[in-house]
């Protein structure tokens, strides 16, 4: 991959305008840093590249070295070198993680991998993600603790090798240890040359993986792009100073959805402003 | 492993008259039992089992119009695998449990064509125990109809069946019975779950579990679930670059195969596998 160009990207789900004209340019052997305050699209973005059925692109485009990403099936964009770590990895009951790991493998190449091959690579990324290898016959992600899970995402990104990893809150339910393991896999693949757009709520992360470029998504759009310097101001001032040196407006995150609660007189919340 | 129908084993006898065939099993050792239903041109089978041992039976093919019966005595242990490859009209099972008696059932059914699989089983004795497992996969334009039902008569009794479905392109598929605990069946536990996953908008699917309770301090449960595969299973697949019909089949397979640990048999194993495979 040379570069991944986002241009104009407007994104919806369920008829909610959620990215309102995003701009991003992802280079070979970059890795960067995606922040925002929460609900302000940054997941969308990753869901959009991916290719999730469930975001509607309305507007713009994405292409990956010339062609146009958005033509592309999730499957293809997956085989193309895009990748995905979710924030919440699905668990799929019956399929055998060994099984699907395989056949994952075996989608990006010609001739299907040999099991004693199979094995040693499972054997060395498992070693690497402290991931025990009895994980491997258990079913897909069910019944893996939140920290298995993001570990289990990371060990398929050093399996599948693609060219640009996007992590979703991939340090989240992440003890010290699994951290630790999991920047060592992300610094491995950055010296292999694995562009990476990284979201985190923590400077932690950042810290261990040393992002290039660094991009602040407010409004559903690129607000801000610069250096590493941005992380630690948002780390010990937050998003205010974002609305006092740029004049944006900063959308409250819409929670309609969460207003009236158990012990909440849902009557009283409907009518309140009426 | 015997074919019950050609080799006469020390601790099987058997007793025909016309058209039923009587089979008691001694079961005073592990005794192995294939049934292979081609060819069997009879209306009733019983299958009357003494002793404490594990009696264990695969039946493949399809007993078509046979009355098969399987008595379970005092203790008595029977291992049932059902393993259905072909088209079939109407097979009626009706199995017995006897005190403290010990029934495992499966049935893995990856047969084309129609069918109409209708199986009681009556819990009679105190501390009796059946549990049951269903996987079936139609497809094209299948109608497949199954009635699994367990009656309770006897404290302290236990049953839970779990039926799976895969109904696909034009196919029908009925998950159908009654769980029932009759008066005087006290501390008796009974559990039903189906599911039948549907793909096209085309098929017809419907599992509909009864309760009918008449006792107190009994525990019950059932559940019935007809629905199309996870589309955030879909995409998640799909993403780590599987096609889609790659990724359903993956899904299906996950669905179906739980059914496989149930039998033990290579060759018959391997002959379901194939069916499965075929099918997809």
């Amino acid at each position: 991959m040379k570069e991944l160009i986002i241009k104009d990207l407007h994104v919806s789900v369920e008829d909610k305008e959620i990215l309102k004209g995003v701009n991003l340019t992802i280079n070979a052997n970059e890795t960067i840093a995606l922040l925002g305050p929460n609900g302000h699209g940054k997941s969308t973005l990753l869901a959009a590249i991916m290719g999730n059925p469930k975001y509607k692109v309305t507007q713009g485009s994405i292409t990956l070295d010339g062609e146009d990403v958005l033509a592309m099936k999730v499957d293809e964009r997956a085989r193309k070198g895009v990748f995905l770590a979710m924030q919440y990895p699905s668990e799929v009951p019956g399929v055998v993680n060994a099984d699907f790991l395989k056949a994952a493998i075996n989608a990006r190449r010609e001739n299907p991998i040999k099991l004693f091959e199979f094995y040693r690579s499972l054997e060395s990324a498992s070693k690497k993600m402290h991931i025990s290898m009895d994980m491997a016959q258990r079913f897909l992600n069910e019944g893996f603790s939140g920290g298995e899970k993001k570990r289990n995402e990371i060990l398929q990104m050093l399996l599948f090798n693609p060219d640009l990893s996007m992590l979703d809150e991939i340090d989240s339910g992440l003890d010290v240890d699994a951290l630790v393991c999991v920047s060592d896999a992300i610094k491995e693949c950055q010296q292999k040359g694995m562009s990476f757009l990284v979201i985190s709520h923590y400077a932690r992360l950042y810290q261990l993986i040393q992002p290039t470029r660094v991009a602040v998504m407010i409004n559903g759009k690129i607000a801000v792009e610069g250096g590493k310097e941005i992380i630690d101001r948002i780390d010990t001032q937050g998003y205010e100073w974002i609305k006092y040196e740029l004049g944006i407006e900063i959308e409250k995150e819409d929670n309609s959805m969460n207003k009236t609660s158990i012990g909440v007189c849902a009557t009283r919340e409907a009518t309140k402003g009426k | 492993m015997i074919n019950l129908f050609e080799y006469k084993a020390d601790n099987i006898k058997s007793v025909q008259e016309k058209e039923k065939i009587t089979f008691d099993i001694d079961a005073t050792t592990k005794t192995n039992i294939r049934i292979n239903w081609n060819n069997v041109t009879l209306k009733e089978v019983i299958v009357n089992i003494h002793g404490q041992e594990e009696v264990k039976v695969i039946e493949v093919g399809e007993p078509n119009g046979i009355k098969v019966t399987y008595n379970l005595s005092d203790d008595a242990k029977l291992y049932l695998c059902l393993a259905s490859f072909y088209e079939g009209k109407e097979a009626k099972y009706a199995i017995f449990l006897q005190n403290n008696s010990f029934f495992k059932g499966a049935f893995a059914d990856f047969s084309y064509g129609s069918k109409n699989f209708i199986f009681d089983c009556t819990l009679k004795g105190q501390g009796a125990y059946a549990t049951w497992n269903l996987a079936s996969l139609s497809t094209k334009e299948d109608e497949k109809s199954f009635t699994i039902s367990f009656y309770h008569y006897a404290p302290h009794t236990y049953a839970k069946m779990e039926n799976y479905g895969v109904c696909e392109d034009k196919s029908k598929m009925y998950f159908l019975g009654t769980s029932s605990i009759e008066r005087g069946a006290k501390s008796s536990s009974t559990h039903q779950s189906a599911k039948i996953m549907v793909f096209d908008p085309t098929c017809k699917a419907k599992a509909s579990p009864t309760l009918c309770i008449d006792e107190n301090d009994v525990e019950a449960s059932h559940a019935a679930v007809v629905g199309q595969i996870n589309e955030d299973h879909i995409f998640y697949l799909m993403s780590r670059g599987l096609e889609e019909e790659e990724a359903k089949k993956l899904i299906t397979l996950g669905y179906l195969n739980p059914i496989l640990n149930f039998f033990e048999e290579e060759t018959v194993l391997e002959e379901i596998k194939q069916s499965i495979e075929k099918r997809m």
